[in-house]
C-alpha cells in the first residue's frame, strides 16, 4: 500500500489531501477509506503524521483491511497532484555515505561511526518539481537516497525496535553544492550545501512496509536523461536501516521523521563512485526508482 | 514589546504579549476584547485570530497587522483592566502561567559554530585567526527547544556536558538572498538560547568529517530558549549587547556581541540564501568562556547533575536551566 499527498481535483480544490492508492492503481482520498483518523485530527482530514501514526497502530492486518476497503472503490484518479510527503517539523537524517568505505562485520563497532548531515524541510521539493540550481556558476551533484519513514516515536531504541518504529519508505533525489560543500568541509561546515532552497526532490509516495518486506535485494537507481548512472540495493547500506534508526534515535525521533541511508556502495560498472559525484546541469531529467515505491522524476533548470 | 509563550493550563500553548504591568495578555483573547468594543462579539472573534492567531508561529507570520494588533492591546490595558468577550480571563500574573520556549517549534534553526573571537581562540585556534571562510553553523532540531527554567536530564552517553550563552533571532518576513545592509529589516526579534553541546559526541562526529555536531548538539533539551521575544526597537544596536552566563552563581561567559565574527545582519543575509521564512531561528555563536576551553581546573567546569545555568543577555533578560 502507498499513501501520498496530493492537491486532488474537485471536490478537494485548494486542500493538500493525503491519498491512498488501490490495487488498481488509482489514487483515493485517505479519508475516505478511514474516516475515524480525520475524525480524531479533528480536520476535514489528517494531517500526514497522524495517517502514518496510525498506519503504525493498526499493523499489517489493519493494513490490510483498509487495502480491501480500498480495492472496493471504484473511480479515484489515476495521476494526482502529489506534493511532497513531509510534514514541515520533520527531522531528516542524511546518513553519511563514506561510511561505505569503512563497512565493517561488527555492526555495534560500525554503528558507533553513524554520522550525517541534516536537512530542512524547506531544501526538499516536490515529485516532478523543475528544479532551479541557485548558483549558476557552482557545480551540482546528484544522489539517490532510500529514505525510511518513522511512523512513531523512537527515543533510543534497539535496533529490533527501529525497525518496528519504521512505517515505510519513499525516495529522494539528494542535490549537493559542490563547491560549497567543499568549503563548507574546510571550516567544520555542513548546512548551506545540502540546503540550497527547494533542491532535494522527494517522494513520489511512502510505501507502507514492514521492515521484512523491504528485501535485501531491492534496487535504487538513478537514471539522468535515460542513462542509468547509479544503482545499488538495500543490501549494499553500510549500516543496515535498523541500525542508522537506532543510531539517530539518540536524539529522539518522532513519527513523520526521516533516515536517509545516504549513497550506500555504488557500483562503478555503472558509471558511479561515491568520490566521484555525478554532476547536473540546467536540462537534465532525472529518475530515482525503486520498484515498490515508484519512480521520483524532477528536472533541473 | 515582549513576547512569551505560556500555559495558562497544562497543555494549552497561547501567544502572549507583556503588558506596561509586567503582566501577560493573550494575544488573542485581548486583542478580540479591544475589538469587541467597536464591533459584535462574533465578528470580533474571528478577526481576532485571523490578526492575532494564537500560536507563534502563525502570530509572527501575519507580520506587521500582528505587531499593530499587540499595540493595541498594551494601550488598552492602560485603560482598564482587560476581560474576554464572555468575561473570561485573558491577563496572568507570571505566577499563573507556565512558561515556554516563546517560539516553541521553528521550521529552521541554525545555531552558529565558533562564531566569536575569543571562542575560536579558546577551542584550538590563534587568537588572532582570520575570521572563518564562511559562517560556521550546525542544524538545531525543533525537538530540543524547551522553555525558561526547564530541567535537562544529562544523556547517558555525555560525560563533558558544555554551556553557552547566545543571542538567538526570530525572523519575521520571508528573507531570500537579502543584503546584510538590510538585513536586520527581516528580524521579529531577539530572545536567549543556550547551545547545550556534548562535547566528546560533537568532536567524535567532527573527526569523521563532515559531521559536524548533529547528535552533539541535538540531544533531547539541548536547546533551553526563552524567556520572551523583544522586539528589534527595544533592542537597537544588537551588536553591543553584554552576554553572561553563570553556574551555580559562578561567572562563566562575560563579554559583548562586539566580539563576533560574523555580525548578526551578515549571518542573516548569508543564510538567507537557503530561504528563511517567519518563525525561523538563528542562534549566533558563544563566547569565549565555555567549559571546553577552561585551562587549568577543565574537570570542575563541565556541567553536572543538580548545576544551575544562568545565561543572561542586556536587554533581553536571563534563562534559567537545570541540569539533572
Amino acid at each position: 500500500m502507498k499513501i501520498a499527498l496530493a492537491d486532488m481535483p474537485w471536490p478537494f480544490l485548494s486542500e493538500t489531501r493525503v491519498v491512498a492508492q488501490n490495487g488498481t492503481g488509482n489514487w483515493h482520498d485517505f479519508a475516505a477509506v478511514a474516516p475515524d483518523v480525520a475524525i480524531v485530527s479533528g480536520a476535514p482530514q489528517a494531517p500526514l503524521s497522524q495517517v502514518l501514526s496510525h498506519m503504525t497502530k493498526i499493523g499489517s492486518s489493519g493494513r490490510r483491511k483498509l487495502e480491501g476497503a480500498l480495492d472496493k472503490r471504484s473511480n479515484g484518479t489515476a495521476a494526482p497532484a502529489f506534493v511532497k510527503p513531509i510534514d514541515p517539523l520533520a527531522k531528516i537524517f542524511l546518513t553519511e555515505a563514506r561510511v561505505a568505505f569503512s563497512k565493517s562485520n561488527d555492526q555495534e563497532a560500525a554503528l558507533k561511526w553513524v554520522t550525517g548531515f541534516s536537512l530542512f524541510e524547506s531544501a526538499t521539493t516536490n515529485p516532478g518539481a523543475t528544479v532551479k540550481l541557485p548558483d549558476p556558476s557552482a557545480p551540482y551533484d546528484i544522489e539517490a537516497t532510500l529514505v525510511a519513514v518513522l511512523g512513531q516515536q523512537a527515543n533510543r531504541v534497539n535496533g529490533s525496535a527501529a525497525s518496528r518504529s519504521i512505517v515505510g519508505y519513499t525516495l529522494m533525489a539528494q542535490i549537493t553544492n559542490r563547491t560549497m560543500f567543499d568549503r563548507e568541509w574546510k571550516t567544520s561546515n555542513n548546512l548551506f550545501a545540502k540546503n540550497g532552497y527547494e533542491l532535494s526532490p522527494i517522494g513520489p509516495a511512502i510505501w507502507v512496509a514492514g521492515a521484512n518486506e523491504l528485501l535485501p535485494a531491492t534496487e535504487i537507481t538513478l537514471t539522468i536523461n535515460g542513462q542509468q548512472r547509479q544503482r545499488f540495493t538495500v543490501a549494499d547500506f553500510a549500516h543496515s536501516i535498523a541500525n542508522a534508526t537506532k543510531a539517530w534515535s539518540r536524539c529522539g525521533l518522532e513519527t513523520g521523521d526521516m533516515v536517509a541511508l545516504g549513497a550506500a556502495i555504488c557500483r562503478s560498472q555503472n558509471g558511479n563512485e561515491v568520490d566521484s559525484p555525478i554532476t547536473i546541469k540546467p536540462g537534465d531529467k532525472i529518475e530515482v526508482a525503486c520498484a515498490p515505491i515508484g519512480t521520483l522524476a524532477a528536472t533541473i533548470t | 514589546m515582549r513576547f512569551v509563550t505560556f500555559e495558562p493550563a497544562a497543555g494549552i500553548e497561547r501567544f502572549g504579549v507583556l503588558l506596561a504591568d509586567g503582566r501577560i495578555a493573550d494575544c488573542e483573547g485581548a486583542f478580540a476584547a479591544v475589538l469587541g468594543k467597536t464591533l459584535q462579539p462574533e465578528r470580533a472573534a474571528v478577526l481576532a485570530r485571523a490578526i492575532a492567531p494564537p500560536n507563534a508561529q502563525d502570530f509572527i507570520g501575519n507580520g506587521d497587522i500582528a505587531l499593530d494588533a499587540a499595540r493595541q492591546i498594551i494601550a488598552a490595558a492602560k485603560e482598564g483592566e482587560l476581560k474576554g468577550l464572555r468575561g473570561e480571563k485573558i491577563v496572568f500574573a507570571f505566577s499563573e502561567v507556565k512558561l515556554q520556549a516563546p517560539m516553541p517549534r521553528p521550521r529552521k534553526f541554525i545555531a552558529a559554530g565558533k562564531n566569536y573571537f575569543e571562542h575560536q581562540a579558546e577551542m584550538g585556534r590563534a587568537p588572532d585567526a582570520q575570521v572563518p571562510l564562511l559562517p560556521i553553523a550546525h542544524v538545531q532540531f525543533a525537538s530540543t527547544i524547551v522553555g525558561p527554567d526547564a530541567t535537562v536530564a544529562i544523556p547517558p552517553e555525555t560525560k563533558h556536558l558544555d554551556y553557552e550563552v547566545e543571542i538567538a533571532v526570530v525572523i519575521g518576513k520571508r528573507a531570500h538572498n537579502v543584503s546584510k545592509d538590510n538585513a536586520l529589516d527581516y528580524l521579529f526579534g531577539y530572545t536567549l538560547y543556550n547551545d547545550l553541546s556534548d562535547r566528546d559526541t560533537y568532536r567524535g562526529e567532527s573527526r569523521l568529517g563532515g559531521g559536524v555536531g548533529l547528535l552533539g548538539k541535538n540531544f533531547i533539551g539541548f536547546s533551553p530558549s526563552g524567556p520572551w521575544i523583544v522586539t528589534p526597537d527595544e533592542i537597537g544596536d544588537p551588536q553591543v549587547l553584554a552576554l553572561k552566563s553563570r553556574v551555580n552563581g559562578n561567572m562563566r561567559q562575560d563579554s559583548t556581541a562586539e566580539r563576533m565574527m560574523y555580525k548578526i545582519n551578515e549571518q542573516i543575509a548569508h543564510w538567507s540564501q537557503i530561504g528563511l521564512e517567519p518563525g525561523d531561528m538563528i542562534g549566533t555563536g558563544t563566547p569565549g568562556g565555555v567549559a571546553a576551553g577552561r585551562k587549568p581546573d577543565q574537570e570542575s567546569w563541565w556541567l553536572k547533575s543538580g548545576d544551575v545555568v544562568e545565561i543572561e543577555v542586556e536587554k533581553i533578560g536571563k534563562l534559567t536551566t537545570h541540569i539533572a
